[in-house]
């Protein structure tokens, strides 16, 4: 979110020039002469450094802006192809200016540099306020060094973009210096490893100067939200200023003002907006359409559920973020339709009209870019608006733009440790928890009825799980259904018994069916006993990883399968059993075979209690989920009795 | 064959095109286009009418080929589900200005106007598509966000576009849930300019007027039911000029080969080459005898030094760059790097053809009885004596003579001097386009894992993948990939790819080793080993054969024999023949299996996919033997 300060009145030109580290246009031996990057191999093209120098111009920050690329393969030419993007807004808020770009390439001993001119940039307005320059370099080949250097203006000064210090493409050398105005007040909100470890002091009060070296790409991986979570970065919010007014005697007065003194300074902000309001304190026409006609006859909990119910069905989340209504509670009602903030405060009215105690609840998401909450009353480190609901004995976190799913099941990105209530006093920043116990459970029956093995089923999904198969389609329940050669369960699809039910606030699904296959050698069977797993392969086949992994929710899963021996057979191998855990004991499997007369019970677990696994583990949990998928695929014999066997053979000599 | 979700409304652009990464003749065609096709959410399984619609539009062609188009539309919204279909978009550019425009909110109960936007409240942003770095199209756009409903929207607008290549497509549906009360459209023309059109068979043909030099024909639909899902024979009226002029460019486009000539008239001059660009040529090929490995080593030289970057502006969006000017920045959109090899070719002493075609794997195929524009890429023909080489010249990794999935198998124009030919590019249906002969050697460890070395020699459809993705992703990346397409649990440890196309087929040779955790299963009794270790990518064979074939030897290191008889599986059916067979000789096992695929042209996806499902049951069996 951009706030715009035009409160602050007075400022002057502030701050020595801090010289860059490379001179445009100037190339060291080095550079043309380097080839791979160390820490990267295998890297198509390296940032070799870039800088940003912040300077405040009046209420308007400078930041000139320097970056120099190294092609270093032909698959690398296409980031000849650069995009600057910038926030205009209605007002101009952010610019660039003094756009230059150059190309070099080392040809014959001698340095070849090919400079854009303005008819190569091009502006594009991509909408909501949002404009970029767009640029290509020409005769970009392996080896071409390129490079372009702006100024990007910014009126925007309540919080500072402050500096990324990682690309798409390995960076040797990311450099950020801001030079802070006595007057001005930033906290610093830094994200990283590098950044915590780099020294940013300088001799010079309110000067900070980072250099970070060997800076890995960023790219996504699988079992993450995003990786602007850990990305290498540094940004400011405006804490104070302080500014000098002349009172009617002509004296000079400087007075300290500060921004959001207190979590309940910034509560009080959104609070008071006028749309915010409409739905705190709803004027009585609107809160006479408020109240639930037989609220009465339900209890609370019920109530809730009703409301919860009303809102998903009957109201449309337009698909827009963020944390404050744009609306009013009137047009909400009109329309049927708002964004999160507003749909979630429409449930807010609904349930304070009714008597249900509730809360406005920012938030920030996974994948926002902010993984820790700064302990100091910044808007923008939040960019969800939920509400936290409390009955008699609980307190739910609920958010209401999800039609068919359940109320305390929020969407798995909102699953974070912190968030701030907006409360009419005592605000401040609260732990979350998300209790649920997830799970798939499956129970199988297997057993041989004339030539055929016949397998009873039964899966039952709890919480997330059931939530998430819930909301599938048939042919994609079918699909799931599916075992690894593509069988689908051999019942028409009006058998497949689904029943999903609900017991005091959990989710169950419970999904049944039974198979009968012929069998194609009936001396001796090989049994798998669970043919539904929650992976059927290995969901790791990155050798190595960067960032952490993420399941995003826990679970504890549960197989057992029962095999009948049927007269005449007996068991002739099974898998052995084993019990193991990963080092930090985050994820779990058993898996274990006892015989009582003639059955056979084939029971595993495992159970993930931490959802994120550090890259550091990952090798321990690639080969842990090998052990776990191949586990479970492992086959139990049964063969015919040998003397049963033998009389067999002897009918078929005779 | 209509499909509703592709159809942009009554605006003459292809939708399908609208998106194409290598767009670039529909871009210049201004359009009031349909957001339809960005819709998403319920479609399909919601029954009822969310908006009534009453339209009429009026295209009138002028006499100095530009046209103008005029749509009067009343729109009743009777529910909040109805708000996409309230929203006014207009695409602009160099040819197309939005005259007028005016858009009314209206209480239908009480005929109280309560809002009234101009031209000037529109909301305007470039619309670039994917793949493009700048294009001069902008999108004029506008969401009422009516406060009731019902709700009444009047829209009036009126545009002009200065030249007459691409015509309006009349679609009275806009949008499913939507009830179309009335809709109408018509179109005058002067005699001398002329007008061709083409309607499906649920449309009656128009009324026809002929006064002063001008014709007129005018089609009304009423009352049709609203739609919940795509249909086949949805109303559409497509319409093309005789005579067209764009900035200057005169045409006709009666015939292909009119319009052909159209389109090498815009080309004209555009290969020329500098006197350095012809002598690096003859460097390049001079010393070469065979026409194929002159166009092969023009090819790889463009491919290796040249990138595809698109800018389209003005008329350039179907008027190649020059060929200096692509030279000089190293690199250019498909129609600048197709004239570029075109005039490099041309300086080897090998005539080739700039050839239009509709890209994509999906796209339908061109409508041939309708001569009009209906491209959205370009490529080259280069007729050899025995053959016809056909070249992507935006591809920096196919051979000379392979095109891809997105433009084979359909039917193109052919640029000529002596004006437009159809021709069809190669459908690639013989099996040496995805062949795959795979060679593993396993040694087993201890704890079911297992050593592996593995070559394999890749040939068509697959070959062009691995090399695409070796060449544009990270080495981690890529063995990632390998991991995940290999076989289960591997872990690759080191590989090198050398991409050595045989001709004009993509060839790749792969070789590799790594461990593969949990390859086996051990019992205490028993060692099961897989039938079928490896990943057969089956799903990727699409164009009628494919051939496969696998020897896995694994050296067991230990003491085994069979449990169970070995599979000997040797069988053949209409669409396949595969055969296994598994032999243990002391302590080394070897398992070859053998697939050749031949479906024929017209067997349907569910056809294929069920054969698929009998081969994959087939392979995924256990081997069991028993420990001595």
């Amino acid at each position: 979110m951009k706030l715009l300060v035009l409160i602050i009145t007075g400022l002057l030109y502030h701050g020595i020039v801090i010289g860059q580290e490379t001179k445009y246009g100037k190339y060291q031996p080095e550079e043309f002469a380097l080839q791979t990057v160390d820490f990267e191999p295998d890297a198509a093209a390296v940032v070799l450094e870039e800088s940003c120098v912040s300077l405040f111009l009046g209420v308007t920050i400078h930041n000139q802006i320097h970056r120099r690329v190294k092609v270093l393969k032909e698959s690398g030419k296409e980031l000849g192809d650069v995009v600057l993007r910038m926030y205009k807004g209605n007002d101009n808020i952010e610019s660039i200016q003094r756009l230059k770009a150059q190309i070099v390439n080392f040809e014959n001993g001698s340095e070849k540099v090919s400079k854009l001119s303005k008819k190569d940039f091009f502006e594009v307005d991509t909408g909501d306020g949002y404009r970029e320059i767009r640029f290509s370099f020409p005769d970009v080949q392996e080896g071409s060094i390129f490079e372009y250097s702006y100024v990007k203006l910014d009126k925007s000064i309540v919080f500072l973009e402050g500096w990324v210090f990682q690309n798409e493409i390995p960076t040797l050398k990311s450099i950020y210096s801001i030079d802070i105005p006595s007057h001005f007040d930033y906290k610093m909100l830094k994200q990283g490893e590098k950044i915590f470890k780099t020294n940013h002091q300088t001799s010079t009060r309110g000067k900070y100067h980072w250099e970070l070296t060997d800076l890995r790409a960023f790219k996504p991986e699988p079992y993450m939200n995003h990786y602007k979570d850990y990305l290498e970065k540094v940004e400011f919010q405006l804490y104070a200023y302080e500014s000098q007014s002349t009172n009617e005697w002509g004296e000079k007065k400087e007075e300290r003002k500060i921004m959001f003194g207190s979590w309940q300074d910034l509560a009080n902000l959104f609070m008071e907006k006028s749309e915010f309001k409409s739905f705190l304190s709803p004027s009585k026409s609107i809160r006479e359409k408020l109240i639930w006609e037989s609220g009465d006859k339900l209890d609370k909990k019920e109530l809730l559920y009703t409301l919860y119910k009303h809102v998903t069905h009957h109201y449309r989340y337009d698909g827009k973020e963020g944390v404050l209504p744009k609306e009013p509670i009137k047009n909400v009602l009109e329309t049927k339709s708002g964004n999160r903030a507003e749909i979630n405060l429409l449930l807010l009215a609904l349930l304070r009209e009714n008597e249900i105690e509730a809360v406005p609840l920012l938030i920030s998401s996974k994948g926002n870019g902010r993984s820790t909450l700064i302990h100091y009353p910044f808007a923008d480190q939040f960019n969800h608006m939920i509400l936290m609901v409390k009955l008699q004995d609980e307190t739910l976190l609920v958010d209401a733009n999800r039609s068919g799913v359940p109320i305390n099941f929020l969407p798995l990105d909102f699953h974070v440790n912190q968030g701030f209530p907006l409360l009419a006093k005592n605000s401040d920043l609260v732990n979350l928890s998300h209790p649920h116990r997830s799970g798939f459970n499956l129970f199988t029956t297997i057993g041989m009825d004339i030539g055929s093995l016949v397998t009873e089923t039964h899966l039952r999904l709890l919480d997330y799980d059931a939530v998430e198969w819930g909301r599938l389609e048939e042919k994609e329940l079918q699909k799931r259904l599916t075992n690894n050669t593509g069988e689908s369960p051999e019942v028409p699809s009006e058998k497949l018994l689904v029943v999903n039910r609900k017991n005091d606030g959990r989710e169950i699904l419970d999904i049944s069916y039974s198979e009968q296959k012929p069998l194609t050698d009936t001396e001796k069977m090989f049994i798998t006993p669970f043919a539904l797993k929650r992976w059927d392969n290995n969901p790791f086949q990155a050798t190595d990883r960067t960032f952490p992994v993420d399941f995003n929710y826990t679970f504890n899963d549960r197989y057992s399968a029962k095999i009948n021996i049927p007269e005449g057979y007996e068991v002739d191998d099974f898998p052995e059993s084993i019990s193991a855990a990963l080092p930090n004991g985050a994820l779990s499997f058993s898996y274990a075979i006892t015989q009582m007369d003639r059955v056979l019970t084939v029971t595993a677990s495992v159970s993930l209690k931490e959802t994120l696994i550090p890259a550091v583990s990952y090798a321990d949990l690639k080969y842990f989920m090998e052990i776990i998928t191949s586990k479970l695929n492992e086959p139990v014999v049964i063969k015919v009795m040998e003397n049963l066997a033998q009389q067999r053979a002897n009918s078929q000599v005779e | 064959m209509f499909h509703l979700l592709k159809i942009p409304l009554h605006c003459g652009v292809f939708s399908n095109l609208f998106i194409s990464m290598k767009l670039f003749l529909s871009l210049l065609a201004s359009m009031v286009y349909c957001p339809l096709l960005l819709a998403s959410g319920p479609i399909g399984v919601l029954p009822e009418t969310y908006s009534i619609l009453e339209e009429n539009i009026k295209v009138t062609l002028e006499e100095d080929f530009g046209y103008v188009e005029e749509v009067d539309q009343s729109l009743l919204l009777l529910s909040s589900s109805a708000l996409d279909h309230a929203q006014f978009e207009c695409l602009i550019n160099s040819f197309t200005k939005l005259l007028d425009f005016e858009a009314k909110i209206i209480n239908p109960l009480s005929g109280k106007t309560l809002q009234t936007i101009k031209r000037k409240q529109l909301k305007e942003k470039n619309l670039v598509s994917d793949g493009t770095l700048y294009g001069d199209n902008k999108l004029l756009f506008f969401l009422p966000t009516p406060q009731q409903y019902p709700i009444k929207i009047e829209y009036r607008w009126k545009r002009h576009v200065s030249g007459n290549f691409h015509l309006p497509r009349w679609h009275p549906y806009h949008y499913f849930n939507q009830l179309i009360k009335k809709a109408t459209f018509e179109i005058a023309y002067p005699e001398e300019i002329g007008l061709r059109y083409k309607s499906n068979v649920s449309l009656l043909p128009p009324t026809e007027i002929q006064k002063e030099g001008k014709v007129s024909l005018f089609w009304e639909l009423s009352d049709l039911p609203s739609l919940t899902e795509s249909a086949d024979d949805l109303p559409e009226v497509a319409t093309a000029p005789v005579h067209f002029s764009m900035q200057g460019y005169r045409g006709n486009m009666q015939t292909w080969e009119d319009f052909g000539k159209w389109m090498h008239l815009l080309n004209h001059g555009k290969g020329d080459l500098s006197e350095g660009s012809k002598a690096l040529v003859h460097t390049l090929v001079d010393s070469l005898m065979d026409p194929y490995e002159k166009i092969d080593r023009l090819y790889k030289y463009l491919q290796k030094n040249y990138r595809y970057v698109s800018i389209q502006l003005g008329l350039g969006g179907w008027m190649p760059e020059n060929a200096n000017s692509v030279v000089q920045s190293k690199f250019g959109d498909c129609k600048g790097l197709t004239m570029l090899l075109k005039a490099m070719l041309q300086e080897a002493g090998i005539p080739s053809d700039y050839t239009l075609v509709r890209s994509g794997s999906e796209a339908k195929p061109i409508d041939l009885d309708f001569p009009s524009n209906q491209f959205n890429h370009a490529i080259l023909r280069v007729p050899l004596e025995e053959e016809t080489i056909w070249i992507e010249c935006t591809s920096t990794t196919l051979p000379a003579g392979f095109l891809g999935k997105s433009t084979m198998d359909r039917h193109v124009l052919v640029v000529t001097e002596n004006g437009g030919v159809i021709d069809r590019t190669p459908s690639y249906s013989q099996s040496n386009y995805h062949r795959i002969n795979h060679n593993l050697h396993l040694e087993l460890l201890p704890q079911g894992n297992a050593h592996l070395h593995g070559t394999k020699v890749i040939e068509g459809f697959p070959a062009s993948t691995f090399t695409h993705l070796h060449k544009n992703t990270s080495e981690k990346e890529f063995t990632t990939f390998l991991n995940s397409h290999t076989g289960g649990g591997l872990v690759i440890q080191e590989f090198s790819m050398a991409t050595e196309n045989e001709g004009k087929v993509p060839l790749v040779n792969l070789k590799y080793q790594g461990d593969v955790q949990r390859f086996y299963q051990s019992t205490s009794k028993r060692v099961l080993i897989p039938l079928s270790w490896t990943t057969w990518d089956l799903e990727e064979i699409t164009t009628g054969a494919g051939e496969l074939k696998e020897m896995l030897i694994i050296q067991l290191n230990q003491d085994l024999e069979w449990d169970i008889s070995p599979p000997q599986l040797s069988y053949s059916c209409e669409y396949y023949s595969l055969d296994i067979l598994a032999d243990l000789k002391d302590d080394r096992l070897t398992i070859e299996k053998k697939l050749d695929i031949h479906f024929p042209e017209d067997i349907t996806a569910d056809k294929r996919n069920s054969v698929f499902r009998e081969i994959k049951k087939a392979l995924n069996q256990q081997l069991s033997f028993i420990k001595n």
